[in-house]
């Protein structure tokens, strides 16, 4: 067989692994993919008998015409760019399958074959998909090593008779591309495992505290249901200037009323807030002091609230409408089945010196309906007197009540249930409990003492990932805290909760925020694609599954839910095809034998190595002139009167093999290797 | 290596007549061997009448010399028609051209017509008489003499008689020891040198020439440098396409000459000056100026263009 058609055979293998990839997707229809699938197989079959006979240029200008249309056609009427672009894939791979003549023809191909596979990996597929993939991943390897040899193949003179396969690549090229193309699987599999579960629970270090709620439309106190601490992504927030700045704090939902065990918000009616263009206004010229702007990525958590920090002035955002109720709790016309990004410029909410100076508010009277009803118990009433009471200004009594719920209770999520109403428990029996206690303990405190307050959920500002500069929010960062009425119809936040504890192994975390950052890039401008959506799949997928027995439908499904990571594979995969590249390069840079000693490539070869001593003398203070000849170099350093025999030997056989076509014999390249060596020896760096 | 030896011989043969001149002697044979024609050129007393002699006389074949003067006519160079009463016919007498080697002394002492009569035999070996065309022998080379233009008494050639010459070459004053050792030998060497190669050897050699392995980046080369003459900015004519081919067949015959089978980026960059300085001619020098101005034109020139790895 001769090398040029078993390097277009490896090519065509190489077309029908990534383009099976593409048929075990979901969008990909099976006419196409029968299509697709005929007219490789009727290429191979072409290359494979050597048939002469071709299409026409006509033929191949008609088709190009017809498939742009057909891609017009896609895009207008099915609407769907992912499947009008696989389309679109599988006609100019057809066509660079049927022109495979020079190398960058089949470079080509492998191009149009990776995107082939990134597009089946943009909305995961199957146990095939990582089948197919795996084998293309090693044909791709295979392929780009045989392509380099091509183009060398291609450099000969075209009077020389073909090459046989086997005389091009020998065994022992054979088997380490093998090795390479196993070798490069191996950190890809690892990568492909390891990837997706870095930062979900792996790798996180264990606490005492197992159990905390995430964030929900309502607070109840008496249902006491086991949550478990649940890791999962809720949002990321990039603060506009970079800077970690002051965590901010996610409000999500502000409640008034409390029934003994349960909150409620019955200010709920909402209303659609003014819209130009695509932003939102909240309050209206009010911007005043340090304005800061954060873009929020909240990915979909079954609730259409909206996160906001400080005084929100304004968002930003591709919603069609914004809906506020009267608290001024923001919410998103429907619950979001997508992740959703939108920007917040806002200001701070901060004491003013007058806030901290007013001893007495006179509420107006929505206020006063709504947030100074406390039904509770005279025990909670007189405790509260006697934290506030000292002290003269609305402040300090606040302050004081907060302190006195951080030092004097001890954070825990394991509450024991009991018949008691769950504040008075929490306060004077448990004297342990979450934020939810903390917060509504603190709210009817105040509210006892006349201090207009109210109960607001969201989450606490997460953790700061450094690589990638935002603040990553997980479920188990939801928060309870309080705000407490100033005048000018302002709600200062105030939070009892003591601190929790810091969570993971700093080590560990900090690969994790990377490799959080890693996914965040990925998803945010190749994918937009969730995580929810992934889960949705897997559900899917799993449930097509049903029949296979409880064992293999496991380990699938676990294939299955890292091959939805397989974008992330494919660039793990290229990255490691790029390393091997490299690798090779090197490898023959080095000079370490097989490749200079083939004939055919002794002139370059020869180059090579006339070239490194070029680079060699060059940094030894002798570099050559592009005008320079080989000898007229030659006698320039003889003039720098330096013992120059071996570069005179050493460019005798560089001209020699280069201008005089002779073939590099072991022997030569031997010499040519001490002589390398007796030249570097002789120019020692000055 | 037989051809190798013979060439060696020829050299010797040739430095034995004209010493201190090896440079000026291995061109002259260079241009022999690539079937061109020698153009040199300097002041008169130097040698150049002997180097011609001495490289036609080494090899065994027909020399002729014709003495360029002012009243030399065409007809004197390439022969002419004479009836014959006898046979009642006209008969051509062939003129001196009719030779292998021809030494065109002091060619430009003579009328650029009388000059010109030389070029189809230059170009095509042959040469036509009242429309009756006779071949020249084979080899055919023309070495032609000339003093410097400004001299007195001289016609410039003409810039076609020009391009027909492979190479001009100069060869300046002998250093004091060879001028030293000329004087001392004077006497004793009657200056005449015995053939060392035959015509077959000539053309055999000539052949194995052509064999000569001229790698296709060389030839990126050589174009590079006659691009670069016709860019040339003070410039009104730069190097012709047969120039491009004269100095392929040097470059050629130089690796011979010296014992290559292949030629080498120094073998172009070296014969560059000497076959393309009398091909380009710089705008607003006088005809000695301008000889003089392109030879540093051609060394400038070098000095751009990178040489092929």
């Amino acid at each position: 067989m001769s090398f040029d058609k078993g390097a277009r055979l490896l090519s065509h293998l190489t077309a029908l692994a990534c383009f099976s990839a593409l048929i075990t997707h979901d969008q990909f229809a099976w006419a196409w993919s029968a299509a697709g699938l005929g007219l490789i197989l009727i290429s191979f079959y072409f290359v494979l008998t050597e048939h002469p006979v071709r299409p026409s240029p006509h033929f191949w200008r008609g088709a190009s015409l017809l498939f742009c249309l057909i891609f017009l056609i896609d895009l207008r009427f099915a609407g769907a760019l992912l499947a009008a672009c696989m389309h679109f894939l599988v006609y100019l791979m057809v066509y660079r399958l049927f022109h495979l003549e020079r190398s960058k023809d089949h470079l080509q191909l492998y191009l149009i074959c990776f995107l082939q596979l990134l597009a089946a990996a943009g909305a995961g597929s199957g146990f095939g998909y990582a089948l197919s993939f795996i084998f293309s991943a090693a044909l791709l390897i295979w392929g780009l090593v045989v392509q380099h040899l091509k183009r060398e193949e291609e450099s000969r003179p075209a009077a020389l008779p073909a090459r046989s396969f086997r005389s091009v690549i020998p065994f022992s090229l054979m088997m380490s591309i093998h090795l390479l193309s196993v070798g490069a699987l191996f950190p890809t599999l690892l990568i492909f495992f390891l990837l997706p579960r870095i930062g979900i629970g792996l790798f996180q270090g264990k606490q005492a505290s197992q159990k905390i709620s995430g964030f929900s439309e309502k607070v109840d106190l008496g249902s006491m249901g086991a949550v478990k601490r649940d890791l999962s992504l809720v949002m990321r927030v990039v603060p506009s200037d970079g800077t970690k700045g002051a965590a901010p704090y996610l409000r999500g939902m502000s409640f008034d009323a409390y029934n003994g065990t349960a909150w409620k918000n019955t200010l709920s009616q909402k209303a659609p807030l003014p819209r130009f263009d695509r932003t939102f206004e909240i309050s209206p010229g009010r911007l005043a002091g340090d304005v800061f702007r954060k873009t929020i990525f909240l990915e979909p958590i079954e609730t259409a609230v909206l996160f906001t920090v400080g005084r929100p002035a304004g968002i930003q955002g591709n919603f069609p409408s914004l809906l506020r109720d009267r608290p001024g709790t923001l919410y998103l016309p429907s619950i979001p089945i997508q992740r959703t990004e939108y920007e917040i410029t806002a200001t701070p909410e901060l004491p003013s010196e007058g806030d901290r100076e007013v001893r007495r508010i006179d509420y107006p009277p929505d206020v006063r309906e709504h947030y100074l009803s406390a039904e509770v118990s005279p025990r909670i009433v007189a405790l509260a007197h006697g934290i506030a009471d000292p002290y003269p200004t609305v402040y300090q009594k606040v302050e004081a009540i907060e302190r006195h719920l951080q030092t004097g209770y001890t954070y825990s999520l394991e509450v024991a249930p009991s018949a008691r109403p769950p504040l008075e428990e929490f306060l004077f029996f448990q004297k342990r409990g979450y934020c939810e206690y903390y917060a509504s303990a603190m709210v009817m405190m105040l509210r006892s003492v006349g201090i207009a307050a109210r109960l607001v959920t969201g989450f606490l500002p997460g953790e700061w990932n450094e690589p990638g500069r935002y603040y990553l929010i997980r479920q188990s960062d939801a928060h309870a805290w309080v705000e407490v009425y100033f005048p000018g119809g302002r709600w200062l936040t105030f939070d009892p909760t003591p601190s929790a504890p810091p969570s993971g192994v700093a080590l560990l975390n900090a690969v994790a925020a990377y490799v959080d950052w890693m996914r965040f890039k990925w998803d945010r401008y190749v994918l937009r694609y969730s995580l929810r959506d992934q889960f949705a799949i897997l559900e899917g997928t799993r449930s097509r599954m049903g029949h296979f027995s409880e064992e293999i439908g496991d380990w699938i499904a676990l294939m299955k839910r890292s091959v939805e990571k397989a974008s992330l594979l494919a660039l793990a995969a290229a990255g490691a095809v790029t390393a091997s590249i490299i690798l090779f390069y090197r490898w023959r840079w080095s000079g370490c034998g097989w490749y200079r000693m083939q004939g055919k490539s002794s002139k370059r070869g020869a180059t090579v190595v006339y070239e490194r001593m070029l680079r060699l003398l060059a940094k030894r203070g002798f570099p050559k002139r592009d005008d320079q000849t080989p000898w007229e170099f030659v006698r320039s350093i003889e003039r720098g009167g330096r013992p120059i025999d071996a570069v005179r030997i050493l460019t005798e056989l560089y001209c020699e093999a280069r201008f005089g076509g002779k073939t590099f014999t072991s022997d030569d390249v031997r010499q040519a290797e001490q002589l390398f060596v007796r030249i570097k020896s002789t120019f020692q760096s000055r | 290596m037989e051809s190798r030896e013979q060439i060696q011989r020829l050299r010797q043969n040739i430095e034995q007549a004209i010493k201190g001149k090896p440079e000026a002697v291995k061109m002259a044979v260079v241009t022999l061997l690539s079937r061109g024609h020698l153009l040199i050129e300097d002041v008169p007393g130097v040698g150049k009448t002997t180097l011609a002699a001495s490289l036609a006389r080494s090899i065994e074949c027909t020399f002729k010399r014709i003495q360029f003067t002012s009243d030399l006519l065409p007809s004197d160079i390439l022969g002419v028609p004479i009836f014959d009463p006898k046979k009642n016919a006209f008969e051509f007498r062939p003129g001196p051209i009719f030779t292998h080697i021809l030494l065109a002394d002091e060619i430009n002492r003579t009328t650029p017509k009388t000059q010109s009569a030389l070029l189809e035999a230059m170009n095509d070996g042959h040469v036509t008489v009242e429309n009756q065309t006779y071949s020249l022998p084979d080899p055919f080379m023309v070495i032609a003499t000339q003093n410097p233009s400004d001299h007195q008494g001289t016609y410039p050639l003409p810039e076609s008689q020009l391009d027909r010459f492979t190479m001009r070459i100069r060869l300046g004053y002998p250093d004091a020891a060879d001028e030293k050792a000329i004087l001392l030998k004077a006497a004793a060497s009657s200056g005449i040198v015995k053939p060392v190669l035959t015509r077959d050897e000539v053309l055999s050699l000539q052949k194995e020439v052509e064999q000569v392995t001229l790698e296709e980046s060389l030839i990126d080369y050589l174009l590079a440098i006659v691009q670069a003459t016709r860019r040339l900015r003070d410039l009104s004519m730069g190097v012709s396409t047969r120039g491009a081919l004269f100095l392929q067949r040097a470059a050629r015959a130089l690796a011979f000459v010296e014992g290559r089978a292949y030629c080498l980026p120094d073998d172009i960059k070296r014969l560059a000056p000497l076959v393309f300085s009398h091909r380009i001619l710089l705008k607003g020098a006088s005809p000695g100026q301008a000889l003089h101005g392109a030879d540093a034109a051609m060394m400038e020139i070098l000095g751009t263009i990178p040489v092929p790895l």
